[in-house]
């Protein structure tokens, strides 16, 4: 740019880079033996141009990158920054530069130790130093910056000049220690679940471990992951086996898998884990990475064996209550019969003797008292024989299954009125006398339900054999109920059928029912025949 | 002519009333009397007889096996079967067995008395308790002769009542007795006559002119 220039014509003003300065630039008067001479100083003015452009794109780019550059006169001992240092620093650009001691009160106490060290080095041995300072800028903001210097020497070899760049960090420092941070939560997560997970790179068979199978498999961090054939002793040969296959089909087939494995612990100590294997595609859909973890597990399979134990016992002790419950009523009903019957016959028989003793006016007199005797006899005599069939039928011991069942039926229809069918196969095989009982007992409860809710007019009594299944259904063309109501505390109608439902499992048997309102109820209990039937 | 009783029963007061009870009948005697099936097997080899009372609910061997041990014996003997129980397959399989005759204990009086007889002329004999629970295929079989029911004077004086309408506590009122005694005289009715309601009792008081329709 030109300006208005003094009456000289030989110099000139052009307004250089460096934005806070003008600096006159004399040009020397260049005479031509023959005349005037000119300088054409367009070109100068056009690269100059140039020149402060590229400077301005340097300076925005600079701004973007949160950089800034800066310079340390080793004589002066004078630092410079850069307008965007500046800027990053807080500072205005009408400020004045911080002297030395500000500058130190900038840093942390550490940082600018460091920092100093490194600047008196690169001036003592030239060599070029990079490291990260952590600053508090002029609003009070905490902030880092990665700092770059290099050596400037004159022609005689001296370091007169320190440059460099500045770029603050910041952020990267902030996602840096978040990074950290959720590293840390994520390895006190493993710790804490007992899980730990692992990497595995398909080609090179490189495996990274985290901290928690270290602890797993009680293999110091110090002795790194293990290589294959380390790896393998930690495994008992059917678990290797198994970890070998499920590994191999992980990556053929990119599914996830899961597997248990017996591990052997240096210590000897047998262990169990639990390990998720999940591969990784690459673009072209071959597996080139697998991750996953592994779960201690063995406190769970002991837990797991109890329990298993457990329902064990109590399925045995169900099926002894049962059992025993059956004996009881057996032994009751045969004591009640024992001791009561034969004397009531006895005393039945004994009284028509007296009876027939007595003179006949006597006799005429006591009649009506004599036939209430004999009522009462008769009555409790009916009542202890009800009583006793009710609670163990002896056709049941005597004659089996069948005829219990026909007996029974016959009776139940003839007190409630409901028609009831009987269907049952011929068995080749004897049933055993606990099924036996559990069956009739079920039928027994059934039918009474059936009576009592039901308004049925027929029900249908059928007990199959279906291979190695028997099945007994019970259905009736009664009203029906609602399946869900049999879950409401005290329901009548549930009392009973829950009692059904227990006596069939406890003697291993699968009991089903269904039932809609207006269409009649239906039970089925099977039992597999084969198995160690009771 | 006389009839030759052999009893076989392990309860030793039921057999002494049995034997009061039947030798009243003059044309009946007891000739012998058995705890056990075996002690039965000895008696029958060296006594005559025509009847045996047998208790099927004898321990040791039971009644069942004896009369098919004893028929083999002597099989023109007839043998009349007793029990606590009326349930069917006892029924049949004393039938099977060879005895032609059923008797329940609760019956043991008369019913008994009419059973010998009967199976004494060589016909078979079912006690009305018990012939309710056989299936007419077996009737089929065998010439079967039961009794109708028999209720006792108290107990058509209870029917009565009852098919006119009276409660149990009207009816114990009228007849001086507990309430209790008229419900024991009520389920009696109803097992003696296969009846299961009160409209049933109803129903049958006017058939058999115990009561009228219109009271």
């Amino acid at each position: 740019m030109k300006d208005e220039s003094p009456s000289d014509p030989s110099s000139c003003c052009v307004r250089a880079i460096n934005l806070d300065a003008w600096q006159f630039l004399k040009l020397p008067n260049l005479a031509e033996p023959d005349g005037i001479g000119t300088l054409d100083i367009a070109e100068c003015f056009r690269l100059k141009e140039k020149l402060w452009h590229k400077a301005r794109l340097l300076s925005d780019a600079h701004r973007l990158a949160r950089l800034g550059h800066w310079e340390y006169l080793v004589d002066d001992g004078r630092m410079i920054w850069s307008l965007e240092i500046a800027e990053l620093l807080g500072f205005q650009a009408e400020d004045r530069m911080p002297s030395p001691s500000q500058r130190a009160g900038m840093h942390t106490a550490e940082s600018w130790r460091r920092f100093d060290a490194a600047l008196e080095r690169t001036i003592t041995t030239g060599e070029p130093f990079q490291l990260d300072v952590e600053i508090r800028r002029r609003d009070g903001e905490h902030c880092w910056f990665m700092v770059q210097g290099e050596a400037e020497r004159d022609d005689a070899g001296r370091v007169v000049k320190v440059i460099g760049i500045a770029q603050d960090i910041t952020e990267h420092k902030t996602i840096e220690a978040a990074l950290r941070a959720s590293e840390r939560r994520l390895e006190e997560a493993q710790t804490l679940c007992q899980v730990g997970s692992w990497e595995l790179d398909r080609d090179s068979a490189q495996m990274k471990w985290s901290r928690e199978v270290f602890r797993l498999f009680d293999r110091p961090e110090s002795l790194g992951v293990p290589d294959l054939n380390e790896a393998m002793c930690y495994y008992t040969p059917e678990s290797l086996e198994q970890t070998r296959s499920a590994f191999w089909r992980a990556i053929d087939t990119g599914e996830r898998c899961t597997l248990e494995q017996e591990v052997r612990l240096p210590s000897g100590a047998i262990r169990h884990h639990a390990t998720v294997i999940v591969p990784v595609a690459d673009s072209s859909g071959r597996t080139c990475k697998l991750f996953g973890t592994v779960q201690d597990i063995t406190e769970r399979r002991v837990l797991e064996l109890e329990r298993s134990k457990q329902l064990g016992h109590v399925a045995e002790l169900s099926r002894r209550l049962v059992m025993v419950q059956e004996r009881e009523r057996r032994r009751l009903a045969s004591e009640l019969h024992e001791r009561a019957s034969p004397n009531l016959a006895a005393l039945q028989l004994t009284f028509s003797n007296l009876a027939s003793a007595l003179p006949p006016d006597v006799l005429a007199e006591v009649e009506p008292l004599l036939d209430d005797i004999r009522g009462l006899l008769a009555d409790t005599t009916a009542g202890i024989r009800e009583i006793s069939t009710e609670m163990r039928p002896a056709t049941l011991d005597h004659a089996g299954l069948l005829p219990a069942l026909q007996d029974y039926t016959y009776l139940f229809s003839q007190r409630s009125g409901i028609e009831v069918e009987l269907a049952i196969d011929d068995f080749g095989v004897p049933l055993a006398p606990e099924l036996q009982s559990v069956l009739f007992r079920i039928v027994q409860e059934a039918l009474t339900n059936c009576a009592k809710h039901a308004s049925a007019g027929c029900v249908r009594v059928s007990l199959a054999q279906d291979g190695n299944a028997l099945e007994l259904r019970i259905a009736d063309d009664g009203i029906g109920f609602e399946p869900s109501m049999l879950t409401e505390p005290g329901s009548a109608v549930g009392l009973g059928l829950i009692t059904m439902r227990e006596r069939a499992e406890f003697v291993g048997g699968r009991f089903s029912l269904s039932s809609h309102p207006g269409k009649g109820t239906e039970i089925r209990i099977s039992f597999d025949l084969h198995e160690d039937a009771p | 002519m006389m009839v030759r009783l052999i009893l076989a029963d392990d309860h030793q007061m039921f057999r002494h009333a049995l034997r009061a009870l039947l030798e009243k009948d003059k044309r009946m005697t007891v000739v012998a009397e058995a705890s056990s099936g075996d002690e039965l097997l000895d008696i029958v080899r060296q006594v005559q007889a025509d009847v045996v009372c047998i208790d099927i609910g004898m321990p040791g061997m039971n009644g069942i096996e004896a009369t098919r041990r004893l028929l083999a014996i002597q099989p023109g003997i007839k043998v009349i079967g007793l029990s606590a129980f009326s349930d069917r397959q006892f029924v049949m399989d004393m039938l099977n067995a060879g005895a032609t005759g059923y008797v329940t204990k609760a019956e043991a009086g008369d019913e008994l008395i009419r059973a010998i007889q009967t199976v004494r002329r060589g016909r078979s004999y079912l006690c009305p308790d018990v012939a309710a629970t056989v299936t007419s295929a077996l009737m089929e079989n065998m010439q079967m002769a039961t009794a109708a029911p028999r209720i006792s004077a108290r107990e058509r004086q209870v029917l009565q009542l009852i098919a006119e309408g009276h409660t149990s506590v009207r009816i114990a009122e009228r007849l001086h007795v507990a309430a209790s005694t008229v419900e024991v005289h009520r389920r009696n009715i109803m097992r003696k006559l296969d009846l299961h309601s009160v409209a049933d009792l109803t129903r049958y008081a006017i058939r058999n002119g115990i009561t009228s329709v219109s009271n």
